[in-house]
């Protein structure tokens, strides 16, 4: 079960980084533009 | 034809001119001038004049920059500053989130240790002597976000409940008289109870401290809305411009925010390899 919620807490983490990015990297381009 | 380049990039200069729209408007533009050169051309023009001479009937340069801006610009501008607007809110939902989350973090921790001093306090004594008990108020007095203290004998609040043979111990202290109760007057119109049961211990420690969890849920759930739907507005207009923008992609932004505009780019990506293929 610690291993499970380990799991789903890095999976969490990794979508948010991923989000972070994706935000970033639009915002960069829109201010380059 | 350089003239002619320059010309046409200069008239769409600070429009965005990175859009699928606006390049095929520019190569359209391109196009119909390198036209006109070539009639121009044919009556005996230079190659330098007939230039001049199709961008000065085209227009000036100035009026139609105006124009492509008035169209084009004005427009993107929108975008970016919704885009900006989505960034604030979410940047001050996350400096409020990580402020009240580290406020109630170092409350905690303050508390326990509270609670701690007080135990060792206490230990090995059977009664609160008056030096502890100021020395109690005066621990709770010096916080921010206690408003009460109430010690309690353990034997007074710990019960055993259950039927025979599922037996077992909790504590009461609401069916208890407190051993000593601090109180004092702070804004606590919300605040939370925190109980501390020490191992080996002959007392019971009831702490209530202040909260301000509503406040926050309305700054929380406030401005991630706020982000929430300022980027959707934004990703919409953006498929507009692109010409791309159909009832689907607008729920994928409205539902899926940052990932749904994820997966519109990366249809977009496949949708060009494709015709590139094709």
């Amino acid at each position: 079960m610690r291993e499970l919620k380990k799991a789903v807490r890095m999976a969490m983490l990794l979508v948010l980084a991923f989000i972070a990015m994706k935000l970033f990297r639009i915002v960069a381009s829109e201010m380059e533009e | 034809m350089r003239e002619i380049h320059a010309y046409v990039d200069s008239v769409y200069a600070g429009t965005g001119g990175k859009g699928k729209e606006i390049e095929e408007l520019k190569e359209e533009m391109k196009r119909h001038l390198i036209d006109a050169v070539h009639e121009l051309k044919l009556t005996g023009k230079s190659e330098q004049e007939a230039a001049a001479s199709a961008i000065e009937r085209f227009g000036g340069e100035k009026e139609l920059r105006s124009i492509v801006w008035q169209l084009f610009g004005a427009q993107r501008l929108f975008a970016k500053w919704v885009l900006y607007g989505a960034l604030a809110f979410l940047l001050i939902c996350s400096v409020a989130t990580g402020t009240y989350w580290t406020y109630e973090v170092n409350n905690g921790k303050e508390n326990k240790a509270i609670a701690a001093t007080i135990q060792s306090l206490l230990a090995g004594e059977s009664t609160i002597s008056e030096e502890a008990e100021t020395e109690i108020s005066q621990l709770v007095g010096a916080t921010e976000q206690l408003s009460l203290v109430r010690i309690f004998k353990m034997s007074d609040v710990r019960q055993s409940a259950g039927s025979d043979g599922d037996i077992v111990m909790q504590y009461r202290p609401d069916m208890a008289q407190p051993a000593y109760a601090y109180e004092r007057a702070i804004w606590d119109e919300e605040w939370k109870d925190f109980y501390y049961a020490f191992n080996d211990s002959e007392w019971f420690i009831h702490l209530k401290a202040r909260q301000y969890s509503t406040a926050f849920d309305v700054v929380f759930i406030g401005g991630l809305s706020a982000y929430w739907v300022l980027f959707a507005i934004w990703a919409m207009v953006n498929a507009y411009h692109q010409r791309r923008l159909t009832p689907g992609w607008a729920a994928a932004f409205i539902l899926g925010n940052v990932l749904g505009y994820a997966v519109f780019q990366l249809a977009w990506s496949v949708e060009r390899r494709r015709g590139a293929i094709a």
